[in-house]
C-alpha cells in the first residue's frame, strides 16, 4: 500500500503572523498549569525518583528471572522455545544432558537485556514456567556492556 | 500396467508396487509409520489403512499389492476415524516430552496428530506406563523407550539392509521395548541410520544429541567426502556452522543410507580453520600471499604443484589450466597418502579419496612420490595433507620451499614456508566424480570463513598477477568447458528435493 502525504492548513492571518499574541496564549496554559499545580500540590505526576518510586502496576514485565525446582536445580529443560519465540534474538542457550534421568538441562543461558524488547513472548513461550518477568526489575544501567548480558547463575540468583 | 481408481480418479501404475507407492506416484499421500521404500514391509503400525471395494475390513496399503481394477478410497470417513483410532493407541503410552525431543520439528507423530489425531488425550500422565529415557544402544544411538512407537523399522534395518541383527524388540504389549540381544550393542558402521528412519524421536544421536533445534537448521544438497562412493547428503547447518550430515536419496549411488564415520567426519570444517595467509613475517592480506607466492615462482622449471584428489573436479581443472597458461615448465601431479580401508560391500570404499576418478579424468598424473623425490626446490601444495599422512616425508620437503593451500591447520601447514587459506567442499560449488565415473554436483552450505578462497580463486588471482588469463569469466564457464571436454560429464545428476524421504 501506498501511503500519501496530504498538505491540510489554510494560509495564516495577520495575528497568526505576527506571532506575539499566540505566545502569549500559549504562556497562559502554562500559567494556568502552574498556578494549578502550586494550589494542589498532592496531585502533581511528577515523582522525586529515585528517592521516589512509582508503584508498578501487577502485570509489570522487568528482568527476567530463572525459577528452580523445589530442590534447587533450574526449571528450565533447554527447549529453546524462549530463544525460537524472541523476536529481538537475545537469548541464547546451550543444552546438556544432566546427569540423572536422560533429561535435557541448560548448560549455558545467557539474556543479553541490551536486545530485550520487553514483550514477554518468552515467558509465554515456555512450557515450564522456568522464566518469569516478574522481578519488578527496571533500573538495569551499566556502565559495561558484558555486564548487560545474564548469565545462568544471575537470572537463577534473581 | 495395472489400472487403478484412488479416490475416483483411475490411474495406470506399474504392477507389483505396493499400494502405498503406487499411490505416492499418483500424487496421493498415504500416512504411515512403519513403511519404509527402503526396508522389506512388515505392516504393523496400521497407519496406513484403506479402503478396497470388494474387501469388507481396512487394508493396510504398506502391504497390498495393486491388482489390476483396484478401487482404493483413502478420505473416506472410515478411513480418516481408523487414522485417529490408530493415532490414539500410539500416543497411549508416549510421553508428549516434545520440547526436550530432539526430533520436534521432523516427528512422525507431531506431524500426524496435526493432521490426523488432534484428540483429546482419555489417558492421564499417571496412568503412562514409565519406561527408561535413556539407554546407551551402542557408541553413537542412544534410545527413548517411551517415545518408541515399534515400528521396527530400525529393527528391520539392521537385519535386513546391514545384515548385523543386532536390535531386537523384548516383552509383550505395554511393555514391549527395544533392546540389543545380550552382550550385544548397536556396533555396525551403519548404525545412524537407525535415528534417521525412527519416525519418532526414541532413537536420537549421541553426537548431535541436544546440539541444535531442527527447525533452525538449513539445508544443503552435498555429496560426502568421506571415501569413493559419494554418498549424496544433506549438509544441515545452522549460524555459519555444520550441525549434522544426513543422507540424501540417490538409489544409483547409496540409496537411502550412509556409513557413520562419513557423517560424524565434519568437525574439521567447523573448527581449527586457517582463517588468515601465513608467511615467515607473520599475517598476510590475499593480496600480499599472492604476491609472496609470486615471488617464489619466478622459475617454473623448479616448481612443483601438488594437486589431490580431495579437491573438487573444478578446482583440479582449473589448476591444471594454470599450470598450462600461467607456468609452462612446472610440474603437475596429484595423489594421496591418506591410509585406505576396506571395501565392506555396502557403501564404504578402500580409497578415502572422493575425487580420485576425477583427478585421472582430468589427466592429472598420479606419479606423487617420485615427483616429491625429484629435484624440485618449490612445493605448492593444494588441500594435500602430505604430512599428516605421511609424516616420514618430512626430510623430503625440509630442503624445500612448501607453500601450503589448506583449509586447516594440518601437519603439512604447520611445516610450510607460506600457508594460504583455501575453502572446502561445504563452501563450494562444485563436483566430485565417484569411483563409478558418476559426476555429482553439489552446493556450497555455508560461507567460507576469513580469508579463505577457492581454489579457482586463488589460481585466478595468480595467473592474472602473472599476466596470463585463465580463459573463463566465472565457475560457470569453467564448468561448462570442463563438461563439454571430458566425455560422459555433461550427465547432470537429477536432484532430490524431499527433505524427509520415507
Ligand atoms: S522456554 Fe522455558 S524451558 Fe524452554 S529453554 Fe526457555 S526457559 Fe528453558
Ligand atoms: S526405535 Fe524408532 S525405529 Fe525403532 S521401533 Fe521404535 S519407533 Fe520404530
Ligand atoms: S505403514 Fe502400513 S502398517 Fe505401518
Amino acid at each position: 500500500m501506498m501511503i500519501g502525504v496530504k498538505k491540510i492548513g489554510k494560509p495564516m492571518d495577520i495575528k497568526e503572523r505576527s506571532y506575539l499574541f499566540e505566545i502569549a496564549r500559549g504562556m497562559m496554559t502554562s500559567i494556568r498549569h502552574f498556578i494549578r499545580n502550586v494550589l494542589n500540590q498532592g496531585a502533581m505526576p511528577t515523582l522525586q525518583y529515585p528517592e521516589e518510586k512509582r508503584v508498578l502496576p501487577e502485570r509489570f514485565r522487568g528482568r527476567h528471572r530463572l525459577m528452580q525446582r523445589e530442590d534447587g536445580t533450574p526449571r528450565c529443560v533447554a527447549c529453546f522455545c524462549c530463544q525460537t519465540a524472541c523476536p529481538a534474538d537475545c537469548i541464547s542457550i546451550e543444552a546438556t544432558e544432566r546427569d540423572d534421568e536422560g533429561e535435557k538441562v541448560a548448560a549455558r543461558f545467557d539474556i543479553n537485556i541490551l536486545r530485550c524488547v520487553f514483550c514477554g513472548l518468552c515467558v509465554e513461550a515456555c512450557p515450564c514456567d522456568a522464566i518469569r518477568m516478574d522481578t519488578g526489575m527496571y533500573e538495569l544501567a551499566d556502565t559495561n556492556r558484558e555486564n548487560l548480558i545474564y548469565d545462568l547463575n544471575t537470572l537463577l540468583r534473581h | 500396467m495395472a489400472k487403478i481408481t484412488i479416490n475416483g480418479v483411475e490411474q495406470a501404475v506399474e504392477d507389483g508396487l505396493y499400494l502405498i507407492e503406487a499411490a505416492r506416484r499418483c500424487g496421493v499421500d498415504i500416512p504411515h509409520y512403519c513403511y519404509h521404500p527402503g526396508l522389506p514391509v512388515e505392516g504393523n503400525c496400521r497407519m496406513c489403512s484403506v479402503e478396497v471395494e470388494g474387501i469388507p475390513k481396512l487394508q493396510t496399503a504398506c502391504t497390498t499389492i495393486v491388482q489390476d481394477g483396484m478401487v482404493v478410497i483413502t478420505d473416506s470417513e472410515k478411513v480418516v476415524g481408523e487414522r485417529s483410532d490408530v493415532m490414539e493407541f500410539l500416543l497411549r503410552n508416549h510421553p508428549i516430552d516434545c520440547p526436550i525431543c530432539d526430533q520436534a520439528g521432523e516427528c512422525g507423530l507431531q506431524d500426524y496428530y496435526m493432521e490426523h489425531g488432534l484428540h483429546d488425550s482419555r489417558i492421564t500422565v499417571s496412568e503412562k506406563v514409565k519406561k527408561k529415557k535413556r539407554v546407551d544402544l551402542g557408541p553413537n544411538v542412544v534410545l527413548d523407550s517411551e517415545r518408541c512407537i515399534l515400528c521396527t523399522r530400525c529393527v528391520r534395518f539392521c537385519k535386513d539392509v546391514v545384515g548385523t541383527e543386532e536390535l531386537v524388540i523384548k516383552n509383550r504389549s505395554n511393555h514391549a521395548e527395544i533392546t540389543t540381544f545380550p552382550g550385544k550393542g548397536l556396533v555396525n558402521p551403519y548404525a545412524l541410520n537407525t535415528v534417521d528412519i525412527c519416525p519418532v524421536g526414541a532413537l536420537t544421536s549421541r553426537k548431535f544429541r541436544f546440539q541444535c533445534r531442527v527447525w533452525y537448521m538449513k539445508n544443503a544438497t552435498s555429496i560426502c567426502p568421506g571415501c569413493e562412493r559419494g554418498c549424496n547428503i544433506w549438509i544441515d547447518h545452522h549460524e555459519n556452522k555444520i550441525q549434522r550430515l544426513r543422507p540424501r536419496l540417490n538409489p544409483d549411488v547409496n540409496n537411502y543410507w550412509m556409513c557413520d564415520e562419513g557423517r560424524l567426519d565434519f568437525h574439521w570444517i567447523n573448527d581449527d580453520r586457517v582463517l588468515r595467509a601465513e608467511g615467515p613475517d607473520g599475517l598476510m592480506r590475499p593480496d600480499e600471499a599472492d604476491r609472496a607466492v609470486l615471488a617464489l615462482l619466478s622459475n617454473p622449471g623448479d616448481v612443483l604443484i601438488v594437486a589431490s584428489p580431495r579437491s573438487t573436479n573444478e578446482s583440479l581443472f582449473a589448476l591444471k589450466r594454470f599450470v598450462e597458461v600461467a607456468l609452462p615448465g612446472a610440474a603437475l601431479t596429484g595423489g594421496s597418502f591418506r591410509p585406505t580401508g576396506d571395501d565392506d560391500g555396502f557403501l564404504r570404499l578402500p580409497d578415502k579419496n572422493p575425487n580420485s576418478r576425477g583427478m585421472r579424468e582430468i589427466g592429472i598424473a598420479g606419479d606423487l612420490e617420485n615427483r616429491l623425490n625429484g629435484s624440485a626446490g618449490v612445493v605448492l601444495v593444494f588441500e594435500n595433507d602430505l604430512l599428516g599422512d605421511r609424516p616420514d616425508l618430512e626430510s623430503v620437503l625440509a630442503g624445500k620451499k612448501v607453500v601450503a593451500f589448506t583449509s586447516n591447520r594440518t601437519a603439512t601447514a604447520r611445516g610450510a614456508d607460506l600457508v594460504v587459506p583455501v575453502t572446502t567442499y561445504a563452501e563450494l560449488n562444485g563436483s566430485f566424480t565417484n569411483h563409478a565415473g558418476l559426476r555429482q554436483e553439489f552446493r556450497s552450505a555455508i560461507r567460507p570463513p576469513g580469508d579463505s578462497r577457492s581454489v579457482f580463486d586463488v589460481v585466478k588471482s595468480l595467473s592474472g598477477l602473472l599476466g596470463k588469463e585463465l580463459g573463463w569469466e566465472s565457475e560457470t564457464a569453467l564448468t561448462k568447458e570442463m563438461t563439454d571436454v571430458i566425455t560422459g560429464w555433461g550427465v547432470r545428476v537429477e536432484e532430490e528435493t524431499e527433505l524427509h524421504a520415507g
